[in-house]
């Protein structure tokens, strides 16, 4: 309410907060929208800041394994005459 | 249970969508995420693995293992006889590799008998002819020379022949590098193909001076050298604005399918890993030398690379140096961030662990964020219709981000400086009165301030002034730490509270004082 101002009171307002860190000068010298420090912060609507959004798991932790996939290897090995084909199937235990 | 890092990562989406799957590079294998397990690989444990979809393949590297995927299962398949390669990137119908060596089995020796590797070299495919793809290469140990004769043949000594001159599309005109086993032919290196008589026999456009066999020898075209002998080492292949960026340590060249040209004052990348392609740029970390300011964010346009992260330069002095060679980056829309894991600056008040630097290229903003785990590789897939990016991490876990409000069920912690701000110039010195926040959904949020010339000094601490419980809120200041030329606004949050919160505007209500310090 205009009672409540004091006497001489002045405001100063930050309406813009988007202008993201800015460290490499002196307060003096950075423009009105920048700041000292960002984290996590996010700058997608304009003039405000809020939260960036995090990280979630995809499935399971990899863990040692027993493949079960089938794993394929065509070698060709060539002779002046002969060309030969092996096929494999392996269960590996993996680190 | 032991963790590991997580190696590699790659989404995979076949054309005809038949698969779809993200693939892990773990321990000695390749893990495919949905099912939790591999393929009994077998592939060498330390080293990067190094993947990119191509020719609706996998194609995998890791400089000592080359295999690629169909969906089904890894084989050969386009990769039998091409190098060994650390880095790999299709470009314009080519697949292209740097820093290379040969695979076994008779991997050539040069003339000391030691192991021959290309730091600075990337070797390249043929063509797809049909569904054949070949490298133009042939290598072994197994070379014969006769004396005065221009054939150059290959002998079954050391085992069943696995070369093929025709097969593996060996042309008129290629070089021939006899590496050991006779130091004249070697000494006369390289010899010209003159023509292909038979999948094992070279005709040369000269005769050789000696008969000699068991000669190692490599013979092929398809390649260049990215500076030659010159101290520094390819660390990434990407394709940026229709060129081939071929990045070293300390350089960076672009490639445009038949010339290489050198970007003027561009540092390299320290980190092959830390490239990311955004619009026509592709972003990346140069670490080298704190002290030059050469170290920091590059973007690089296609003509020229600028260094972007100057308004941080305080925070990436921080990096420490032994972790230059680690920094990973990834995208998240219009996001360019890189994890570079421990910020220390003494000299600026800095210590901050597990630290990523990102970069926003739609507005051009810069923040320093928090995570909770160390991240190793980085990747994109699409599933379910929808561009998803993912990060691996160095105890076995993959991440969707961005995804939620935590760090994988672990706080976020939010944070918000604005820096000094004198309302009456440096000069005035204020009662500064309260400070009103305008913000949305941000109940809880601490805000915080110090004081700069009080009158003398500035606050060293940060003094609360309680937490945001409305939208539009007034926060008295304290009538005993009220004086001063400026003041200094914090907001801190720690918690998994909803990205709905919204810093809107902050308004100081102050009364100038005088302009005397004393």
């Amino acid at each position: 309410m205009a009672d409540d101002i004091k006497t001489n009171e002045q405001i100063s307002e930050i309406s813009d907060l988007s202008g993201g860190m800015q460290v490499a000068s002196t307060e003096f010298n950075k423009k009105s929208n920048e700041v000292t420090y960002a984290e996590n912060t996010d700058f997608g609507e304009v003039g405000g800041v809020g939260k960036a959004l995090g990280y979630a798991q995809h499935e399971s932790d990899l863990t040692s394994t027993t493949s079960t996939s089938t794993s394929t290897s065509t070698t060709t090995t060539s002779t002046s005459t002969s060309t030969s084909t092996s096929t494999s199937t392996s269960t590996t235990t993996t680190a | 249970m032991a963790t590991l890092n997580v190696r590699g990562l790659i989404g995979y989406n076949k054309a005809d969508n038949s698969v779809n799957k993200l693939l892990a590079a773990y321990g000695t294998d390749i893990v495919d995420l949905s099912t939790g397990t591999g393929y009994g690989l077998g592939i060498e444990v330390d080293s990067d693995v190094e993947f990119r979809a191509w020719a609706d393949r996998v194609f995998m590297q890791n400089y000592n293992d080359q295999l690629t995927f169909n969906g089904t299962a890894w084989s050969k398949e386009y990769v039998g006889r091409c190098m060994l390669s650390k880095y790999l990137c299709p470009y314009k119908s080519r697949m292209y590799l740097g820093y290379c060596k040969f695979s076994g089995p008779q991997a050539p020796l040069d003339a000391a008998s030691n192991a021959i590797v290309f730091p600075s070299r990337v070797f390249y495919s043929e063509l797809f002819q049909g569904t054949s793809l070949t490298w133009g290469l042939e290598w072994g140990r197994n070379g014969a020379s006769f004396a005065d004769e221009d054939r150059f043949d290959l002998t079954t000594t050391g085992g069943a022949l696995i070369q093929n001159f025709k097969t593996n599309n060996i042309k008129v005109g290629d070089p021939l590098f006899i590496t050991n086993g006779n130091d004249q032919l070697i000494a006369g290196s390289p010899y010209i193909v003159a023509s292909i008589e038979n999948p094992y026999r070279l005709r040369l456009t000269e005769k050789l001076p000696v008969t000699a066999t068991s000669l190692h020898y490599w013979v092929g075209r398809n390649w260049f050298d990215v500076g030659t002998d010159n101290g520094d080492y390819l660390t990434w292949l990407e394709e940026n604005n229709d060129t081939l960026a071929c990045f070293k340590r300390f350089s960076l060249h672009r490639y445009n399918g038949s010339s290489l040209a050198k970007v003027k004052d561009a540092p390299g990348t320290t980190y092959g890993r830390s490239v990311v392609n955004i619009g026509n740029l592709s972003v990346y970390f140069h670490g080298s030398n704190a002290n030059t300011r050469k170290t920091g964010f590059y973007a690089y346009d296609g003509s020229e690379s600028t260094l972007i992260s100057r308004a941080i330069q305080p925070y990436i002095d921080g990096i420490a140096a032994s972790y230059y060679p680690s920094v990973v980056a990834w995208r998240e829309g219009t996001k360019y961030r890189a994890y570079v894991d421990t910020l220390t600056n003494t000299q600026r008040d800095i210590s901050i662990t597990k630290a990523v630097c990102t970069w926003d290229t739609g507005g051009g903003q810069w923040q320093i964020d928090t995570i909770a785990d160390t991240i190793t590789a980085k990747t994109t897939w699409i599933e379910s219709n929808s561009e998803k990016w993912f990060i691996g991490t160095s105890d076995s876990q993959v991440m969707e981000t961005p995804s939620g409000n935590s760090h994988n069920n672990e706080n976020i912690s939010f944070a918000l400086e604005t820096g000094f701000l004198y309302p009456s110039t440096s000069n005035i010195y204020n009662d500064f009165n309260r400070i009103k926040i305008v913000s949305r959904s941000a109940k809880g949020m601490q805000v915080l301030f110090k004081l700069a010339g009080t009158p003398l000094d500035d606050d060293d601490q940060w003094t609360s002034l309680g937490e945001i419980a409305h939208n539009h809120q007034e926060f008295d200041m304290p009538p005993d730490n009220n004086y001063g030329a400026g003041i200094n606004i914090r907001f801190q949050e720690v918690g998994q509270k909803a990205n709905t919160l919204l810093i809107k505007k902050v308004t100081v209500f102050y009364v100038p004082a005088t302009s005397r310090s004393t």
